[in-house]
């Protein structure tokens, strides 16, 4: 059964709840604001890892904020704590790397350089040569 | 295309008459391939006729009269005239007799090149015997010479 079109829209209208995505946001975009500022005491080789243990104690702790605080301190711990998390994780793991591939056929490295031009004509007779076959004679009237 | 001349090579404009010291004219015979024009390219020089260049050529009988039979062909040689090779296929007489009718005048149809002591001959074909005399000729081109 196929779904109701206006439910489906109706699911993603925003709502005042989404509010938390916002703040997490700005708390994953400072991610590295809340390493910095961790590390600075805590001074661990992996800078991330401290940034990602900061934003897992805020995140624990923002309940004893009450109200749209704690919410909005949540949010905000979650969204570095995740940010961290990935950035420290992908220093341990390979990635994926996408590269584009050359089209069948195609070389990787440049094309070669174009053919030198000829020597130019350095005696009359190449000269002559060259000038019977590249020029014709122009009439420019009387 | 524009191509730098080297120091001490002069490129001018070339037109051989009939009185150029570099012809030799010659009687034709009836009937048979006839040398009326031998043309040699001078020592230190080289010379160029391009596509377009112009043929004229006016052979007449010793009486005076115009030949307008038989065909003409232009050969070029090396200088022991062992190989000849023709530039310009038999071509009716009547068609070198112009000298100033742009629209009419004889052109060469591929350009071609010839250096010092090599030759350009003028072959006639005809039941008429032109008299060297009275031939007259104009050949253009490009010379180029060592200073």
């Amino acid at each position: 059964m196929a779904p109701d079109p206006e439910g489906f829209l109706k699911d993603l209208m925003p709502t005042r709840d989404d509010w938390r995505l916002l703040v997490g946001g700005v708390g994953s975009a400072n991610a590295g604001w809340l390493t910095g500022m961790v590390n600075k005491y805590l001074k661990w080789e992996d800078a991330d890892l401290a940034g990602a243990l900061a934003g897992y104690v805020g995140y624990k702790l923002s309940p004893r904020l009450k109200g749209s605080l704690g919410e909005a301190a949540k949010s905000f711990f979650l969204g570095s704590l995740f940010s961290n998390i990935g950035l420290a994780a992908k220093k341990r793991f390979p990635q994926v790397e996408f590269k584009i591939t050359e089209a069948a056929g195609m070389p990787e490295q440049p094309s070669p350089p174009p053919p030198a031009a000829p020597p130019a004509p350095a005696t009359i007779e190449e000269l002559a040569a060259l000038e019977a076959q590249i020029s014709t004679a122009k009439y420019f009237g009387k | 295309m524009s191509v730098a001349l080297p120091t001490g090579v002069l490129k001018v404009p070339l037109t051989i008459s009939e009185t150029h010291p570099a012809v030799v004219l010659a009687d034709s015979v009836a009937n048979v391939d006839s040398e009326v024009a031998t043309i040699r390219v001078p020592r230190k020089c080289a010379w160029a006729f391009r596509e377009g260049d112009q043929l004229y050529l006016i052979l007449k009988t010793a009486a005076a009269a115009t030949i307008t039979a038989g065909t003409i062909k232009v050969l070029i040689a090396d200088a022991n005239k062992v190989m000849k090779v023709e530039v310009v296929g038999p071509t009716p007489t009547a068609n070198f007799a112009t000298l100033d009718d742009q629209t009419k005048i004889f052109r060469l149809g591929a350009g071609f090149d010839r250096k010092e002591d090599q030759y350009i001959i003028i072959v006639y074909k005809g039941a008429d015997v032109s008299d060297k005399t009275k031939t007259a000729l104009k050949l253009t081109g490009i010379s180029f010479t060592e200073l």
